[in-house]
């Protein structure tokens, strides 16, 4: 019997969705060490307290800090773009969805287990619920999150759920009984009929509008903690709009590593193009220039300020004894570089594109390590006989491999959300016209 | 193999065994730190208390002495009696405080005190001695065309009689909330001290001022003080303003408001979704 190239498609996904591969086996082993020793340093952290970590008095916040800012701006960063590509109809963004919606919720869910590990009383967690004072940002957050994550994972679901029928129905699969059944359930009994077909888009795109506007608040809530207090470097109108564009760059540069991820190891170039990559590639480069107008923006006007508190922490950045490498790095990873290679066409290529989506992201990182570090090294009463590690922040062995795990966590959550249905949503691309190759813009004005 | 000599005389086993005692003496002396003490005596209307302080000397300067046990005496020409032991806190200090009925006077009206620390293995022992009379200052305040004086007058107790005090220093202070502000120092003469008080300093709300009168560690009466209050400082109101974001502050309608309509129109609409799926399964 001849299969159709959409059965030829799902069988790409032989692995891990019928049994998992060798390699597949060793990357969760890898990714569950990571969160072993994440657990380990976790284990001293309880048993020794916050002191095991660089934090002090002063610098009460650190890499669990930069790590939640960093996987929530990739969370919501998903949450915006795969609600902008479903509600505008892009047909070329099809093969992507499922992509924005898997790191939206990973990063939702990883985000906020370095909260808890910032909190250095866990016993009193519920004190954020039953002393809640409804006028506190936090407050806001914290209900601002837990609705994100709830609306994003149901979004994952119904957006799946063709896929799951798919699954269900195919026979070019030979997927495990259990896996099959639970995959069953899953479906809800879908089969395409058109009140079917009517139904679940309304939901979607229910979803998908409400997903929107809580993300934007929620992504602005979070930069509202930081510009509510008058620190120098957070004290700021600017904050809310520049972390929803911050959270779009490193979104749409996950969004691009994925892409090339996937696209290597399910040879899924016929669906993941290059003329996605050079799409993406386009929004990556317009969003740098968002980024470099945002951060001239935020460092001149601070510059400007002739304060003693905003002076000592401008001279920060420039001072090479400090952040001054950091901040060169991160201007040169997040606006530099990208410019250079996304601007000139004979440096465009899928691999290169993939390659500076990969510096934007560690740029990103130390970016959200500049907003946090230098501000709490620079209290507006100046630190006087006061031990060194009071006074710079240094992130200590515990800090770091609980980062990791954080990072290996968020790899093994995709890895087992991909053992139940496709990373390519090919149910979608079955029933549209064709598969769609993208052009971009540029291109179809010729 | 190690050979005895038996040919040792007598004698000089005994020198032997004397030098080796005196070593082991010497050497448990040297091995205790010296112990230095100094005891101060604190007296108003109202209390009388003394501290001994112990210190102690290493490399690295000197440290505090604590957790170890001071006794305190009250002697007289018949008796010494013990008023109490105490053990120093952190900071190296017992303080221990008495009545005057617990002690003896002489006939001068000096009451003899005595603290001692018996030593142990690691600090030598100590005693310190200090004799002190009884003293009383009063503070009055007088205003006369705008102007203020604050007149200091102090009287030593001699078996219950009073007799003007002279040529000792005093201090006046105001209190501040971290530490006591000087305004003026002087002598008692015949009993008295009297200066002109500042106008401008800031009290309370009432413009109620604590003054503070004070011996400081005289030779015969320790640190002795007093203290009034007068209503000679400039009032000072609080911002009595209302702290829209404070921690204890309500929040306001448009808050719980905008708050509540933009979550509930959120979940609304994820229930809205969900409802739909519910059907799908029903077609």
């Amino acid at each position: 019997m001849e299969i159709s190239s959409f059965d030829k498609l799902l069988q790409k996904f032989k692995y891990p969705l019928s049994k998992v591969s060798r390699s597949w086996l060793m990357l969760f082993g890898a990714m569950l060490l990571l969160v072993f020793f994440g657990l380990i340093a976790l284990v001293q952290q309880i048993i020794h307290g916050h002191i095991v970590t660089g934090m002090r008095d002063h610098v009460v916040w650190g890499l669990f800090i930069i790590n939640f800012i960093f996987f929530l701006g990739i969370g919501y960063s998903g949450a915006i773009l795969g609600s902008v590509f479903h509600l505008t109809r892009i047909r070329w963004s099809k093969p992507l969805h499922h992509f924005t919606e898997l790191f939206a919720v990973t990063g939702l869910i990883v985000g906020p287990i370095f909260i808890f590990l910032c909190i250095g009383r866990l016993d009193r967690i519920f004190y954020i619920f039953q002393y809640a004072r409804i006028q506190s940002p936090i407050t806001w957050d914290v209900i601002a999150i837990m609705t994100n994550l709830i609306f994003i994972a149901t979004y994952l679901y119904i957006a799946h759920i063709r896929d799951f029928a798919k699954l269900r129905d195919s026979k070019v699969l030979d997927i495990p009984n259990w896996k099959r059944k639970f995959i069953k359930a899953l479906s809800l009994g879908y089969s395409g009929k058109p009140e079917q077909i009517k139904i679940l888009n309304q939901s979607q795109n229910i979803l998908a509008v409400t997903i929107l506007f809580t993300a934007i608040l929620a992504d602005s809530l979070l930069a509202w903690l930081f510009g509510m207090s008058l620190r120098p470097g957070w004290h700021s109108t600017l904050f809310a709009p520049e972390f929803i564009l911050v959270a779009l760059y490193s979104g749409v540069a996950m969004l691009i590593l994925m892409m090339w991820i996937y696209r290597q190891q399910y040879s899924l170039n016929e669906v993941v193009t290059d003329q996605h990559f050079y799409v993406m590639g386009f929004a990556l480069l317009i969003l740098c220039f968002g980024f470099a107008y945002f951060t001239l923006s935020e460092y001149i006007t601070e510059w400007y300020n002739v304060s003693e508190t905003h002076g000592r922490w401008i001279e920060k950045f420039l001072d090479f004894h400090e952040y001054g490498l950091m901040s060169l790095l991160t201007i040169a990873f997040g606006i530099l570089i990208p410019i250079v290679v996304l601007v000139v066409p004979k440096f465009r290529t899928p691999g290169s594109i993939t390659v500076v989506a990969i510096l934007v992201l560690i740029g990103l990182y130390l970016k959200r390590y500049l907003i946090i570090v230098p501000t709490l090294e620079t209290p507006f009463v100046p630190i006087q006989d006061l031990r060194p590690e009071y006074v710079h922040y240094h992130a200590t062995w515990v800090e770091w491999a609980l980062t990791g795990a954080g990072f290996g966590l968020f790899v093994l959550i995709i890895m087992i959300l991909n053992l139940f249905a496709p990373a390519i949503p090919v149910a979608d691309l079955e029933h549209d016209d064709e598969i769609i190759v993208p052009k971009p813009f540029y291109e179809t004005l010729k | 193999m190690l050979k005895i000599n038996k040919n040792i005389r007598p004698e000089f086993s005994l020198h032997l065994l004397v030098f080796i005692i005196v070593n082991i003496w010497a050497g448990q002396l040297l091995a205790q730190d010296r112990v230095f003490m100094y005891l101060n005596y604190y007296q108003s209307e109202d209390e009388q208390y003394m501290v001994c302080e112990v210190k102690y000397r290493n490399d690295e300067g000197f440290q505090q002495l604590v957790g170890v046990p001071i006794e305190f005496y009250n002697n007289s020409d018949t008796a010494s009696n013990k008023l109490g032991e105490v053990v120093t806190g952190k900071n190296g200090k017992a303080r221990l405080d008495f009545k005057e009925s617990d002690i003896i006077r002489d006939e001068d009206g000096f009451a003899h005190f005595e603290s001692t620390f018996a030593g142990n293995d690691d600090y030598r022992s100590a005693k310190k001695e200090l004799a002190t009379k009884r003293v009383s200052l009063a503070i009055s305040g007088e205003v006369e065309d705008s102007v203020k004086t604050l007149t200091v007058s102090g009287k030593e107790i001699v078996n219950g009689d009073e007799i003007d005090i002279s040529d000792t220093d005093i201090k006046v202070f105001v209190k501040r909330t971290f530490s006591d502000l000087p305004i003026s120092e002087g002598s008692l003469d015949e009993g008295s001290y009297a200066f002109e008080f500042p106008n401008d300093l800031p009290g309370d709300s009432l413009g109620d001022l604590q003054i503070i009168a004070r011996i400081i560690e005289h030779d015969d009466y320790g640190t002795a003080e007093v203290r009034t209050n007068e209503t000679w400082g400039t009032p000072v109101l609080m911002s009595s303003g209302e702290r829209p974001r404070a921690l204890w502050s309500r929040a306001p309608l448009w808050i719980i408001i905008s708050v509540t309509l933009a979550f509930t129109a959120a979940w609304y609409h994820y229930f809205l979704s969900l409802s739909k799926l519910f059907k799908i399964r029903k077609l």
